[in-house]
């Protein structure tokens, strides 16, 4: 069964048609490509599945319940976790703030037992602590635990996204555009990371991006989307050969 | 048990030591300087509890006063009314009403509230900080317009600055823990907050109805300690200066909403000399302090942390 | 019927003084989001001034519609400089700063204007001179018409179509909107930014000036704390009917000074000042915007 199934959800802003007939599967542990030109409406297929938006139609499976029309909070407690195109961290709270108030819907602290510091929640804070000590040091920024997010580097900005969203411990990790403004050595470094976080967590990882060579290096298989549809679904070498995305794409020097 | 006391040895000696404290000082301050220091401790309370709500969660409520009269009514009525007379821990059964009531109704006026974001938010809770006014003012069984006279002067230094201590203290384990940081990330970014799972309505809530919980205790230590009051204690004004405590201190910062607390309860005390000029020098240094330090006086930031970076720079 | 009447009259002329001043906090509202604390203390102000100018000019011995007229338009340019002043010298320094300190210099502004009035005009009430003599125009019947109702509502009615005129045919007054569209943009596309929300704030406090003196027809009784609560309750007002929002502003004044005058007729006079808020967070519970607000929808 699959992870996450989409099936023909549509998405109007007034009368325009963001997003319509759209449908995706997800098996656990795929890394998964959704690619399209500008404005072809990647993001808002991000913002259905996180809950920001709820689709006029269709419906959203994750595991085995719908989760169409679900608060974002909520879906991202059944085991969906994201990043933003244009990054959204915490930007006044320190690289170690913005992991842990991720872990927040996890812990069964008690307020009484934080503020009492009762033996069990000082024993849960520790736990906590050491967990997003161990998550900054999975994406290289222990070092920088007490820099405030937004004195972070662009590219370290990155990755403590990441690393937020792997504090939710999602089992499907939706990435939006994880290699804008990197440079070519660190796109290197993401493709490395990228593929062992699926393996190290078991995560299954949807990933928008624009770099065509990165999604083709490790993408098993791509989603092409074109003006809110759906124009071809396959692996790399059938993309790559689709005269429908050639087409889509003609013009843009990918 | 006994380790719950270790955790809290301290704060329990500080809070015990008040009362010796309370008792040494009328031998070196007079009445009047006592009160101010009353005052003062009254004001940290309301003050770092409001920070919780305004600086810590983003929350930006102009009601602050209002839920301090709720406090002080409900914790009057109960020493006046309920409490029988003779039997001691009346002004903690007080407060503890006084705090409860005032936290009831911030999670009544905070369900709806909290929904709406910034400005908004601000002016509802102008609105409910003014319609709770106009209902006592309407309530003859708490003395309506007259006010309520009469009551029992429970509350000295010692009550005061021991439920200060616990309230700093309190607040301060909550917001740095792993129970208060998802508060700083609603102020940061809600919808960012809201797509990493934390329940950002359910949090709003329980911040606000603990901030109006303080807000409560510190209304009910105000009514025992001048043993009258009346609703115009606790008017827009009240709230409005409440709210420049925190932002002048600098917003989320407790060390800076408490040297504001302090900082704003002795300035009109200090410009008395000038008699009819003192509310106008006042207003004078506010706008100027704003303009010169527009990040209050400790920007965000802790006063140890402030400490430390000016020393760095200075080596 | 009669007291409905007569409450209408009432409420008309209550809430086109609450339109006035409620414009002068959506404008500025729109280009600076900044909560104008300040405002109703300028429209205090603008009572005052024109207090003085009728007794320096003797308008004040006689009654007289061009003694009006001038001293009006007084105490409209002496506020309207006020506010430009209060601009540069306390927002301008604080706008690319947290919001929150704006509003506590605004807050600050007012303090200094109450307090400061107190010092200057006298703690004490005074009486502001008939500049008009009050007469009633309905004959007969229960319902007192006066002129001055007349006046109110009709200059009121005057300044709104003004400053419609300027907002919708004026070189300002496009910049204007363009600010309070994007503020950064405008800004890009060479919008001289510091003029406009001069402007803006000359604007706003020209009318709460004019607001000020027409109340003093109305209710002689003039004092330096006179403009705290009528200010809040215009914000109130502005924030009902859509902040930002120009007819919305005007509809909220209205709204705010009929509901308020019949609260006050037919059910309790005490509970007055808080159906205003009742009404505003009901609406505000129902469409979060204002009555002709539109919602925002935040970019992701």
């Amino acid at each position: 069964m699959a992870l996450l199934e989409a099936r023909d959800c549509a998405l109007s802003f007034g009368g325009l048609r963001a997003v319509s007939g759209f449908g995706l599967s997800v098996d656990a542990g795929e890394l998964i490509g959704l690619i399209g030109p500008n404005g072809a409406g990647k993001t808002t297929v991000f913002n259905l599945l996180t809950g920001v938006y709820v689709p006029d139609s269709g419906d959203i499976r994750f595991g085995d319940r719908s989760i169409t029309g679900m608060a974002p909070h909520q879906i991202n407690r059944c085991g969906i976790a994201r990043t933003f195109q244009g990054i959204r961290l915490f930007p006044n709270l320190t690289a170690f703030e913005n992991v842990m108030a991720a872990c927040e819907h996890r812990s069964d602290l008690s307020m009484v037992g934080t503020v009492a510091r009762s033996p069990g929640a000082e024993a849960e804070r520790r736990r906590i602590e050491a967990e997003c000590l161990a998550l900054l040091d999975a994406v290289d920024l222990a070092d920088r635990r007490d820099t405030p997010a937004r004195s972070l580097p662009y590219g370290l900005q990155r990755r403590l996204e990441i690393a937020r969203a792997l504090a939710t411990k999602p089992k499907l990790l939706l990435l939006d555009e994880p290699a804008a403004g990197t440079n070519p050595r660190e796109k290197i470094e993401l493709m490395e990371k990228i593929r062992w976080l699926r393996d190290d967590f078991g995560l299954a990882i949807l990933i928008i991006e624009h770099d065509m060579k990165l999604i083709m290096e490790i993408c098993e298989r791509i989603t092409v989307l074109d003006h809110g549809e759906v124009i071809a679904v396959g692996c790399p070498a059938e993309i790559k050969s689709d005269p429908k995305v050639i087409e889509a794409y003609l013009g843009e020097p990918e | 048990m006994p380790s719950l006391v270790r955790a809290n040895a301290a704060l329990l000696i500080g809070v015990a030591l008040m009362w010796p404290l309370g008792a040494a000082l009328p031998a070196v301050l007079n009445a009047y300087y006592l009160q101010i220091i009353v005052y003062i401790g009254i004001n940290i309370i309301l003050a770092v509890s409001l920070n919780l709500i305004n600086g810590v969660t983003g929350q930006f409520s102009l009601g602050h006063a209002g839920f301090m009269a709720i406090g002080a009514y409900a914790s009057a009525a109960v020493t006046m009314f309920a409490w029988p007379s003779g039997l001691p821990g009346g002004l903690w059964a007080a407060l503890l009403a006084g705090g409860a009531a005032a936290a009831v109704a911030g999670l009544i006026i905070g369900i709806p509230t909290l929904r709406l974001r910034g400005d908004y938010l601000a002016i509802a809770t102008l609105g409910f900080g003014e319609i709770i006014r106009v209902v006592i003012v309407n309530t003859e069984s708490v003395g309506g317009a007259r006010g309520l006279f009469g009551i029992p002067s429970l509350a000295s230094f010692a009550s005061v600055y021991a439920c200060a201590l616990i309230c700093v203290v309190l607040l301060w384990r909550l917001v740095y823990s792993p129970k208060g940081i998802p508060l700083a990330a609603i102020r940061e970014d809600e919808m960012a907050a809201a797509a990493m799972g934390i329940d950002t309505t359910r949090l709003k809530i329980l911040a606000f109805m603990t901030g109006s919980f303080w807000a409560g205790v510190a209304g009910g230590l105000f009514a025992h300690f001048i043993g009258y009051i009346h609703t115009n204690s606790f008017t827009f004004l009240k709230s409005i200066e409440i709210v420049t405590m925190v932002v002048l201190g600098g917003m989320g910062s407790f060390s800076g909403a408490i040297l504001a607390a302090i900082a704003l309860t002795v300035l009109p005390e200090l410009l008395r000399f000038g008699a009819e000029y003192r509310m106008i020098i006042y207003s004078i240094l506010l706008i100027v302090m704003m303009l010169t330090r527009p990040r209050g006086l400790l920007g965000n930031r802790e006063i140890t942390t402030w400490l430390s970076s000016k020393l760095a720079t200075a080596r | 019927m009669d007291q409905f009447l007569q409450q209408l009259v009432n409420g008309l002329t209550w809430g086109s003084i609450y339109a006035l001043i409620a414009l002068g906090y959506t404008m500025v509202y729109g280009v600076l989001r900044l909560i104008n604390f300040a405002h109703g203390d300028v429209y205090m102000v603008g009572a005052m001034c024109a207090f003085y100018f009728a007794h320096w000019l003797g308008f004040a011995a006689g009654p007289s519609l061009v003694g009006f007229a001038v001293v009006m338009f007084l105490s409209m340019t002496a506020c309207a400089a006020l506010g430009a002043l209060i601009e540069m010298v306390a927002y301008r320094p604080l706008r690319h700063q947290p919001r929150l300190s704006m509003l506590i210099t605004a807050i600050g502004v007012s303090m200094l204007l109450e307090f400061g009035g107190q010092r200057v005009f006298g703690p004490d009430p005074k009486f502001f001179p008939q500049l008009i003599e009050s007469r009633s125009l309905l004959a007969g019947g229960g319902v007192v018409l006066t002129n001055i109702d007349v006046l109110v509502i009709g200059v009121s009615l005057a300044l709104m179509i003004g400053l419609r005129w300027i907002v919708l045919k004026t070189r300002i007054g496009m910049a204007l909107r363009a600010v309070s569209f994007s503020y950064d943009t405008s800004a890009l596309m060479g919008i001289n930014v510091n003029t406009v929300l001069t402007c803006t704030f000359m604007l706003g406090s020209a009318l709460a000036a004019a607001a000020g003196t027409m109340v003093g027809l109305r209710n002689p009784k003039i004092d330096p704390l006179m403009g705290l609560v009528p200010g809040i309750k215009a914000f109130v007002a502005a924030v009902l009917g859509g902040i930002g929002n120009f007819p919305g502003a005007v509809a909220g004044g209205l709204l705010m000074g009929l509901t308020e005058t019949f609260v006050a007729a037919y059910l309790s006079s005490t509970y007055r000042d808080a159906v205003a808020f009742v009404i505003l967070i009901g609406v505000l519970l129902v469409k979060p915007a204002g009555l002709f607000g539109k919602p925002v929808v935040e970019k992701v």
